[in-house]
């Protein structure tokens, strides 16, 4: 019996029944796979069901080349080592089958060495086909991740060379990494400050102020840290920087990474604000003196006696004097909030008294506008920790406020009182009230209702927003309640204990 | 009559200042700049001196300081006259320089007479 003879053989055998027989050996496969923990999805399935089908006609028309190149198509599948497995297992079968059906020894034997010399040779070239396409697939994936590196890296390299803030790395005190901005800002190339003691590039006097930090770090303080230094340029000249500094890890060791910035600039500008805000203040103030001291010195009688007429002009300008006095002051007091040498002068307040003196000092103005202000305040309200100064300034905006906006024969009523940790100021008036949808916006600068009360009463919008910034810097709160038409209640909540660090 | 020198480099306010104290029955004699006031204390002995501070050339802390070191000087009550400020100028001008009085510009001619007249001793 040739070869022939027994492919053709085997092939009858498989004719009879090539789909019963598919879907037998594909659940046994399935099976013998799931007993060895191998979870069969849809696409192993799949792949086992096409192999078998593969092999069936394979070993029907003895073509075996044409199976391998149909198999090379599965490779890239996922599953496919599954598969490879289940064409092993289909092997045995197979030669099971043969030993079952076929009736006689030799040809038996004759076809089980066949189908394990060509399955072997076919698993042998599978295999090797499949170690070519995982080498390939990996040298692919190198290549794309080589890729995605070098795109990554060059990212990188550009955003830190080209950055317009100095980057550095500091390791044992010395500058290992250095962009051309950090360098630039002391005047120096890159390559002039690389592989320097970075204590060389700082001016003496504020080396403990990086010491300290480095220290702060050490005690384990560990994580981002931004502080305000000096630096000393090519040519001697101080330069002052602002550095965020974070350990970062550098050729396996420890070391901190920073980002510098010069803020020379900024320092200038600031300086020049204040001085700006300072000469505005007193180029205002100047002729405001004598306009106000003349209209006084005359409505006190001390040039001559005044008729009604002169008196009245003379009290309305004397009136947008103070005013002009006070929105001087508001204004000078806004722009030192964001003034960054600004700070509160703290101490124990007599809330309640401060309070009383500023009322006091505003009833000639609200009897000239026909209204009673009531002040009343018990006497044991407790201290709180504040500025005086500004939480006079506080009462005084909201006060002013009330007289401003409440019409004549009205009332504007001081009461206070302790409320848990905090003392509790509340200032309400019979005024024209605030809608609902604008409470929210009353405390934001220049704002006001709308344009007619402003034109109306005059205010520029500025002595709310002055009250939030001053409650605020203590910690405290301040709300409004009110109904159009009948009047507001402004209520300043302040903590004993001043603002919680 | 007492008389008060007041030095201030803003001639309106010189006159300002004269017109408020001369109708309370002070002599005031007006600097107008701290040089003027030196010259002045340096043949004359007054009995109050209202200083301005911002002024040029000699600035008012300046013009304070000579006046202290010098004893024949040192006991004649110093107010400060100056455009408010902030708060900590007047803290450190009261409490760190000992000034007699800080007077903030704008003020009121009636509280400008009735400091002058604690300041002069009545």
């Amino acid at each position: 019996m040739d070869v022939a003879d027994l492919r053709s053989g085997l092939a009858d055998l498989m004719a009879s029944s090539k789909q019963e027989l598919q879907a037998r050996f594909v659940k046994w496969i399935e099976r013998h796979m799931e007993s060895h923990e191998v979870v069969v999805d849809d696409a192993i399935g799949r792949i086992l069901e096409e192999i078998v089908s593969i092999l069936i006609d394979s070993v029907r028309d003895g073509r075996y080349e044409k199976v391998l190149l149909r198999l090379k198509g599965f490779i890239d599948e996922p599953g496919f080592e599954q598969a490879e497995a289940g064409l092993r297992a289909f092997r045995t079968i197979l030669v099971n089958e043969v030993n079952r059906s076929m009736g006689d020894v030799e040809t038996k034997h004759c076809t089980i060495e066949l189908i394990y010399k060509d399955f072997d040779l076919m698993l042998d070239v599978i295999s090797r086909l499949y170690e070519r396409m995982y080498a390939l697939r990996l040298e692919k994936r190198i290549e794309e991740r080589t890729a995605e590196l070098v795109e990554a890296q060059g990212l990188y390299e550009g955003l830190v060379e080209n950055s317009p803030i100095g980057v550095c790395i500091v390791q044992d005190d010395m500058i290992v990494f250095a962009n051309d901005r950090l360098a630039g800002i002391g005047g120096y190339a890159k390559e002039d400050i690389t592989g320097v003691d970075y204590r060389l590039l700082m001016a003496p006097e504020s080396l403990d102020n990086v010491i300290e930090g480095i220290e702060r770090r050490q005690k384990g303080l560990d994580g981002p840290l931004t502080y305000r230094t000096k630096g000393v340029r090519r040519d001697g000249s101080p330069v002052e920087v602002e550095v965020y500094s974070i350990p970062t890890t550098f050729k396996g060791k420890p070391a901190t990474q920073c980002v510098v910035r010069d803020i020379s600039r900024e320092k200038k500008i600031e300086q020049l604000r204040q001085s700006f805000f300072s000469n505005v203040s007193h180029e205002l103030r100047t002729p405001l003196t004598t306009i106000s001291g003349y209209i006084k010195f005359l409505l006190g009688g001390k040039m001559g006696e005044l008729n009604q007429s002169q008196m009245q002009a003379l009290q309305a300008a004397n009136e947008e004097a103070d005013k002009l006095d006070r929105l001087i002051d508001t204004v000078i007091e806004l722009s030192s909030f964001d003034s960054e040498s600004f700070r509160l002068h703290l101490g124990d307040v007599d809330v309640a008294r401060v309070t009383e003196e500023t009322a006091r000092s505003k009833e000639s103005q609200a009897k000239h506008k026909d209204l009673r202000l009531e002040v009343n305040l018990p006497e044991n309200l407790p201290h709180v920790v504040g500025d005086e100064r500004r939480l006079g300034l506080l009462m005084s905006n909201i006060i002013d406020n009330a007289i401003k906006f409440t019409p004549g024969g009205g009332a504007v009523k001081i009461a206070g009182h302790e409320e848990g940790s905090d003392v509790v100021i509340e200032v309400s008036d019979t005024g024209i009230g605030i809608p609902k949808e604008e409470q929210s916006k009353i405390f934001d600068r220049f704002y006001q209702v709308d344009s007619s009360p402003t034109r109306m009463h005059g205010g520029a919008g500025l002595g709310l927003s002055i009250c939030k910034e001053i409650v605020d810097l203590h910690g405290g709160r301040i709300e409004v309640e009110s109904d159009v038409g009948k009047g507001s209640t402004f209520r300043v909540c302040l903590p004993r204990e001043g603002k919680r660090e | 009559m007492k008389t008060v020198v007041v030095v201030d480099d803003e001639p309106r306010i010189l006159d300002l200042v004269e017109k408020i104290l001369s109708a309370e029955g002070y002599e005031v004699v007006k600097a107008s700049s701290g040089q003027k006031c030196l010259d002045y204390v340096a043949r004359n002995t007054p009995d109050l001196i209202l200083l301005d501070i911002r002024m040029p050339e000699k600035d008012g802390w300046m013009v304070y300081r000579e006046l202290r070191a010098d004893r024949r000087t040192k006991d004649i009550p110093i107010a400060m006259l100056t455009v408010k400020a902030n708060a900590i100028d007047r803290d450190i001008a009261l409490d760190v320089l000992h000034v007699d009085d800080y007077i903030t510009k704008p003020f009121s001619p009636e509280d400008l007479a009735s400091r002058v007249k604690n300041l002069v001793g009545g």
